[in-house]
């Protein structure tokens, strides 16, 4: 479970555009089968805290892969770019729901086609975003 | 008894007046506390007619001991960073109370001193949370 993809996600469903611009949503791990197209799911990629001497830790900075998924590419570079001016919108101390987050930065964004393996031929476009924030652990 | 280890370790201060100990408040978000090095300093008692060195012990020179912190991001009037640095500025005689995990080793670490240095954080636009550092010089003698 990625407290920053949780955040990310409830984040994003309140920014304006979030329905038309992903109609399928964004999902933890996997989305839901037949779930329409853009979509996007988020993935705990690692997790490294920082420590306090009473032996817990104090912030806690997650890396968190998000994927979004399309039948062109343009349309998920589209969704891609826009996950990441969200965040370049709003990068620094802020609460969402439950979760502090300190800051949050899109480190990296790569784009690849993928075959889906069930028979049929049509490619799906994938731009990933390597999300990276910091929030309060507790 | 076995070794011990730092994590689950807390600290906590307050004023000395004395022989009497006032109201002790936790150091929150402690990071780490540096190593302290207690010293004899030697006096050379060397005389013309000796042929080798000779030096006796004289003092004992408590030394210095710092710890870091997490700087919290509240009321800055009340906040922890500005607690410490008036007692900076107010040379109050402290003592820090080192409390490590375990119940047969508590009272193994207590610093008496004053506050000699506070450093503010270094803020840079990276994940690091922000942390300042103190240097007590320890003593015995109140102020």
């Amino acid at each position: 479970m990625s407290a920053i993809g949780l955040a990310l996600r409830t984040y994003l469903s309140g920014r304006a555009g979030y329905s038309a611009t992903i109609p399928g949503g964004i999902s933890p791990e996997v989305a839901g089968v037949g779930s329409s197209m853009p979509y996007a799911v988020y993935q705990l990629t690692s997790a490294t805290p920082q420590m306090q001497l009473s032996g817990t830790p104090a912030v806690r900075t997650e890396r968190v892969q998000v994927t979004v998924v399309s039948t062109t590419r343009a349309s998920a570079a589209v969704v891609g770019d826009w996950i990441r001016a969200q965040i370049i919108a709003s990068p620094g101390r802020q609460t969402i729901g439950s979760t502090l987050v300190h800051h949050w930065r899109v480190e990296d964004v790569s784009h690849l086609a993928e075959v889906v393996g069930d028979g049929d031929d049509e490619p799906l476009r994938v731009t990933v975003l390597d999300v990276h924030g910091t929030y309060q652990e507790s | 008894m076995p070794n011990q280890v730092g994590a689950g370790s807390s600290a906590s201060y307050c004023t000395i007046t004395g022989t009497t100990t006032g109201t002790t408040a936790t150091i929150s978000g402690l990071i780490s506390i540096g190593a302290n090095s207690r010293q004899t300093t030697f006096a050379d008692v060397t005389a013309l007619s000796d042929t080798t060195m000779q030096r006796i012990p004289v003092r004992n020179d408590p030394g210095t001991v710092q710890l870091t912190i997490f700087l919290d991001d509240t009321t800055t009037a009340s906040n922890l960073f500005t607690t410490l640095n008036t007692r900076r500025t107010s040379k109050v005689h402290t003592r820090v109370t080192v409390n490590l995990p375990g119940n047969n080793t508590d009272d193994l670490l207590i610093y008496d001193g004053y506050i000699q240095e506070i450093s503010t954080p270094e803020v840079a636009a990276n994940d690091d949370a922000l942390r300042f550092t103190i240097t007590m010089q320890l003593s015995d003698k109140d102020n």
